[in-house]
């Protein structure tokens, strides 16, 4: 589970990190966000050693905006060069580090995944539904992801692979992963009734990368539970829940 | 492909309008966008492209398909065109393309859309130049730089249907936003285009919301001198010119879309061979 970093995180007021060493690939993250944990499947499936800095998204460091002038993450910082957006940076890291080329080489492959990857956002926005305390909403949520997940469905019928980039997990496996596991774990019902998508759920589970990066379904409850007191209102996060690793250098002042 | 000329018609009232305009451009060399009729619901269902023939799905004031139309004139891929009237758009097309949306291109009973993943296709699909960029630190940095587009392409939508003053002006401030971001890039840049010496995929991106832009609302790049001279230089680029229409026939299209009364058959018409 270290894959996703359980360093603390550092929110407003907090000293500046010291840059990272020369070549160093340093990722500021957060612990449980789905786009961070794309980039961290990439660096774990080829093996890139790398530092994480993490972030309180709703107490931001002040200087974490001289890094991001959006305050998002994941933002990846080497050799002074900053570089955001989850698919930019898992495209950088595949395309410089050695090891196997995650992403597809077939243009006509590529394509279809890409276009896979615009139907799976459809699976992402049941993410914010489900965070809502209005049933309808909810449902509403339940029946778009319905609607990404036929997608994946059609498309696995269609590729006839385990994988959608082939036989093993590529970048298109690893940029739906994270919300097809929240979803697993937050509306459980789903997932199985799609019989593509189960197996798929399932032989992805069985991924070293996705391993690495997995929480148990308790700790991800734990978190998604804080941001419902969140939205109503406490505007407080429990980002360090679960094993907490403290940095090497001062952070707080 | 050529799409057989059966019947050639200019509107009476553009045709001056037409030749004013289009002095220094040749009708062959705007054909690029296509003025292929806009086939509507009820329309027959054109047969299927031969084999290895590229059709792209397009409309001919759409910037997004322009971004297509780009990549293809810049690598000088031969193609025949069929235009969609995306008001009333005929069921044979959304059965093709559940998304409904242009532009899309069919080969060998394959279809694909969305402008950056056509134009990528392409761009590794034919020989010639490469246009996107291979370098993925430069690519990173000019993915990263499309994102900020984003504003200024939203900005634009927004000021040009703004129905009042506040929105307006906050659409401006999105698109100033995205400009500022361009502006920066291009004055940090040893090249004279984003992608370096010559135009590239990038550029191309971008080049269909900053012609229209310098079209219609050209006060919003007062204030972005480095824009402005990329723009000069990118009209003189051989694909942006084959691209182009003539700015008038822009502004009645224009006019139409703001007023929910689009006629997308305006200028040259060219009917199919089937």
């Amino acid at each position: 589970m270290a894959g996703m970093g359980n360093e603390r995180h550092l929110e407003t007021g907090s000293i500046e990190p010291p840059p990272p060493g020369k070549d160093v690939v340093r990722v500021y993250g957060m612990k449980f966000c789905p786009y961070v944990q794309r980039l961290k499947l990439v660096l774990a499936a080829k093996g890139v050693k790398h530092e994480t800095i993490n972030i309180n998204l709703v107490r931001k460091p002040e200087w974490y905006f001289t890094k991001n002038p959006k305050g998002l993450v994941p933002t990846l910082e080497i050799n002074g060069i900053y570089i955001y957006e989850s698919d930019i940076t898992s495209a950088y890291i595949d395309a410089v580090y050695p090891g196997r080329k995650l992403m597809t080489e077939d243009p006509l492959k590529k394509a279809k995944e890409q276009m896979l990857l615009g139907d799976h956002a459809k699976t992402i926005a049941f993410y914010k539904y489900a965070c809502s305390s209005d049933p309808e909403v909810r449902k509403q949520g339940s029946e778009t992801a319905k609607l990404g997940l036929g997608a994946l469905e059609k498309f696995l019928k269609q590729a006839k692979t385990a994988f959608v980039c082939g036989d093993q997990p590529g970048f298109t496996d690893y940029m739906m992963w994270p919300h097809i596991e929240r979803l697993g774990v937050f509306l459980p019902d789903l997932i199985p009734t799609f019989e593509l998508v189960k197996k798929y759920f399932d032989d992805m589970g069985l991924d070293s990368a996705v391993k690495a990066c997995r929480f148990s379904n308790e700790l991800l409850i734990e978190f998604f539970n804080f941001e419902e007191s969140f939205r109503a209102g406490e505007k407080r996060r429990l980002y360090d829940c679960g094993e907490v690793v403290e940095y090497s250098f001062p952070t707080a002042k | 492909m050529k799409t057989i000329w059966v019947l050639h018609r200019t509107s009476t009232k553009l045709g001056d309008k037409l030749e004013s305009c289009t002095k220094n451009l040749r009708r062959h060399q705007m054909a690029a966008m296509g003025n292929e009729r806009h086939l509507a619901a009820g329309s027959t269902e054109p047969p299927p492209p031969k084999q290895d023939v590229l059709r792209v799905y397009s409309m001919k004031f759409c910037p997004f398909a322009q971004r297509l139309k780009l990549v293809l004139a810049a690598k000088a891929v031969k193609h025949e065109t069929v235009n969609i009237d995306l008001t009333k758009k005929p069921q044979w097309f959304l059965e093709k393309n559940p998304r409904g949306l242009v532009p899309a291109i069919e080969i060998n009973g394959d279809v694909i859309y969305e402008s950056d993943i056509t134009s990528e296709y392409i761009d590794e699909v034919h020989p010639g130049r490469k246009i996107v960029t291979a370098d993925p630190l430069k690519r990173a940095k000019e993915l990263m730089l499309m994102g900020d587009h984003g504003k200024t392409v939203g900005g634009f939508y927004g000021a040009i249907l703004a129905q009042d003053d506040e929105k307006r002006a906050a659409a401006f401030t999105k698109m100033a936003a995205g400009l500022d971001v361009l502006d920066k890039f291009l004055s940090n840049s040893s090249t004279p285009f984003v992608c370096g010496e010559q135009p590239g995929f990038t550029d191309y991106m971008m080049w269909p919301h900053l012609e229209r832009i310098h079209i219609f609302i050209k006060p919003a790049l007062t204030n972005f001198k480095n824009v402005q001279a990329y723009i000069a230089k990118m009209e003189k680029d051989e694909a942006v010119q084959a691209c182009r229409l003539p700015d008038e026939l822009h502004k009645v299209f224009a006019e139409g879309y703001k007023t929910k009364n689009i006629d997308y058959d305006i200028g040259d018409v060219v009917e199919y061979n089937f």
